[in-house]
Parts: structure tokens; sequence; C-alpha cells
């Protein structure tokens, strides 16, 4: 699917940029957005290495496992059928890491959910029920501190860098609840 | 209360840093080499989606330069003017589903020309928090499965980034 956006992106612009007699300052803005990611990627190490550090800490203190028990009967309300506790545990800590803003920690835990569940459903072509809650509900948790932003309007002069956190947690727990309800209404039709 | 809210989120890194090394202390675990260690993933991760982030930069940068994108956002501006959304936000509501690095230089352009501060410059930070790349993570997720139908999965993530981005333009008119 990526293959598809990617390529029809690339293509239509290029065609695009050859019709508006742009295709000169296309091919410039190709290289230059090149060592833009990696300049990109070398001012945004620092914080994931930080956060990755304090996570680690969390993870091998077992902080993450106390509050992944916390939080269990709330998984029980999104996966009824589900009785397995080794799913349960990753589908837990994914949403805990990304609660907790390490979007890519939380990336592996749900790739080994999608793995887990897959299993469960025999290797079908066709999605569960707990797949599709599960990658949608996944999608919606957003981090409590959305790490990055904050210090983007930090470096631009915010008044209050801060001020977008509550926002943030509203509109994300606003999509949880709906993504759920959804979820359950389609599952029914599909 | 905005001074409370702004206290409560500005002590919640700290704290939570606080906590997990505190606990760790508690349990006497080596929380230095701890801390080390997970830096060292982190470091390594950040490496590893370079090669994504290289791609990306590429097609949506293309994109913007081409002129494709303004032309796209020209047939959507009569309805967002009638609906009285900032139009500067339209790019990143489109891009948003499709790369989350992408929709970041989106925001980082907003965030200069409007301003941090501005209704738009809020809107957008909590779109960049609340709502997450919707046909990124499907393809991702998906793609160590052997499904080919993935049912409601697409329709329901889209609802739910919908949902987001109503929600963040309600909420940063009220605060």
């Amino acid at each position: 699917m990526m293959n598809y956006i990617w390529a029809l992106i690339l293509l239509a612009s290029l065609t695009y940029s050859a019709l508006s007699g742009r295709i000169g300052v296309f091919g410039q803005a190709m290289m230059n957005s090149s060592s833009e990611a990696v300049t990109f990627i070398i001012s945004l190490s620092g914080v994931m290495a930080m956060w990755s550090g304090l996570m680690n800490i969390a993870e091998k203190t077992g902080f993450i496992n106390k509050i992944s028990r916390a939080l269990t009967p709330i998984t029980r309300l999104l996966f009824p059928h589900q009785k397995d506790p080794e799913t349960l545990s990753c589908i837990v800590m994914s949403f805990m890491s990304n609660i907790f803003g390490t979007g890519n920690s939380s990336t592996v835990f749900a790739l080994r959910t999608m793995e887990k569940l897959d299993a469960q459903n025999h290797y079908g072509d066709t999605a569960s029920n707990d797949m599709c809650t599960f990658a949608v509900v996944n999608m919606a948790f957003a981090p409590i501190i959305p790490i990055v932003t904050i210090q983007l309007r930090e470096e631009l002069g915010s008044a209050d860098p801060y001020s977008v956190v509550l926002p943030c947690l509203i509109s994300s727990a606003a999509t949880v609840i709906v993504s759920v309800i959804v979820c359950k209404i389609l599952e029914r039709r599909f | 209360m905005n001074s409370f809210f702004s206290a409560v989120s500005a002590g919640f890194m700290p704290v939570m840093a606080a906590v997990i090394v505190g606990y760790g202390l508690f349990k006497k675990a080596p929380v230095y080499d701890y801390f080390i260690e997970g830096a060292k993933e982190g470091l390594k991760t950040a490496v590893e989606i370079l090669p994504f982030m290289v791609g990306i930069y590429i097609a949506v940068n293309g994109l913007t330069v081409s002129g494709l994108l303004d032309f796209i956002y020209m047939i959507f501006h009569p309805f967002f003017r009638m609906v009285h959304i900032p139009v500067e936000l339209l790019p990143l509501i489109f891009l948003r589903a499709i790369s989350g690095s992408g929709s970041f230089i989106i925001l980082q352009d907003i965030l200069e020309i409007a301003g941090p501060d501005s209704f738009s410059g809020r809107a957008a930070c909590s779109m960049s928090g609340g709502c997450e790349t919707v046909i990124y993570v499907l393809a991702l997720y998906f793609g160590v499965t052997h499904v080919k139908k993935m049912r409601h999965a697409l329709a329901g993530g889209l609802i739910g980034y919908c949902t987001g981005i109503a929600v963040s333009l309600v909420i940063c008119n009220i605060l």
C-alpha cells in the first residue's frame, strides 16, 4: 500500500512540476530534502535517546508492568473474548508506550500483538475483530506529553509551550472513545 | 485556571522522570546503566527510521515544490472558508493521515508563519498530538499478518482521525 502511495505522490508531483515548468526546482528539492531528513533525525535523536533511556529504567524495574496490571480491566472491556495473557500484556504495553510517548517501542509491541492475533486467526486472510479494534484504538492513543511538539514550540519562542497538552489530551481521549464505539458497531456489519 | 494547567503540564515530564528513576532506586536497580542501555537503543531506532524519513521527505517536498499540493488545496479552499477553518491548517489535515514526519514539517511551517500561540498554531499542535498516521500504521500493522481483507479497520481509523481533527478545532477555540 505504501508502495503505491509513495510512487503515486512522487510521479504525480514530477508530472505536475514538468507541466508547470518547475522540473529544475523539483530536482533541487529532491536533493535538499534528503539532507534535510538527516538533519532532522540528528536533532531528534537526543530527545529520543533520553526517553528511551528513562523508559528502559521503567521497563526493567517493573514499573510499566505495575501500570499495565492496573489497566487490565480496560483491556478486558475492549477485548472481551481475548483470554491469552501474553497477547493482553502485549496490547497493554503497546497502549502504555503510546501514552508515555515512546511511539517506536509502541510499534514494536503493536507488531508483536498483531503477530499473536494473526496466529489466533489461523493465519486467515480476513482480519479478526480483535485485530481491527487493536489497530484502530492503538492509532487513537496519543502521548500524554507530546515532547517533540513542545520542543518545537519552545524553539519557535512560544510564550507557553505546554498550553497544547490539555487540548491534545482531550482530543485524543475523544478519538479513543469514538474509535472503540465505531469498531464495536462496524464489526457487526462488515 | 490556565496557569494551573500549564503548571501541571510543565511539571509532568520532570515529575515522571523523577518517579521512574526514584522507583528504580527504591528497587535497588542500576538506574544509570539502564538509562545508558535504553538511550543506546533510542539512538539505534533513530538511525533505523532514517531511510523512511528520507523517502517521505522527498515525496512530501516534491508534492509541495511541484505546486501539486497547492492545486489540491485550491479545490478545498471554499469548503474550509465555509466552515470557518483557517486555510493554513489544510495541508496538515490532509498530510497527517499519510505521513507523520511529513506533517511535522508542515506543523513547523504553520507554527513559524501563524505563530505557536495563535489559534492555528495551537490547533495544529493538538492535531499532530491527537491524530495518528492512519494509512502508514495500517500498512505497517497488517504487513506482519497474513490478512488481505482489513474489514472495518480503514473506515474505523479514518472516522477516529476525523474525530481528532474536529475535537482539536473545537477545543482550541474554547480554551
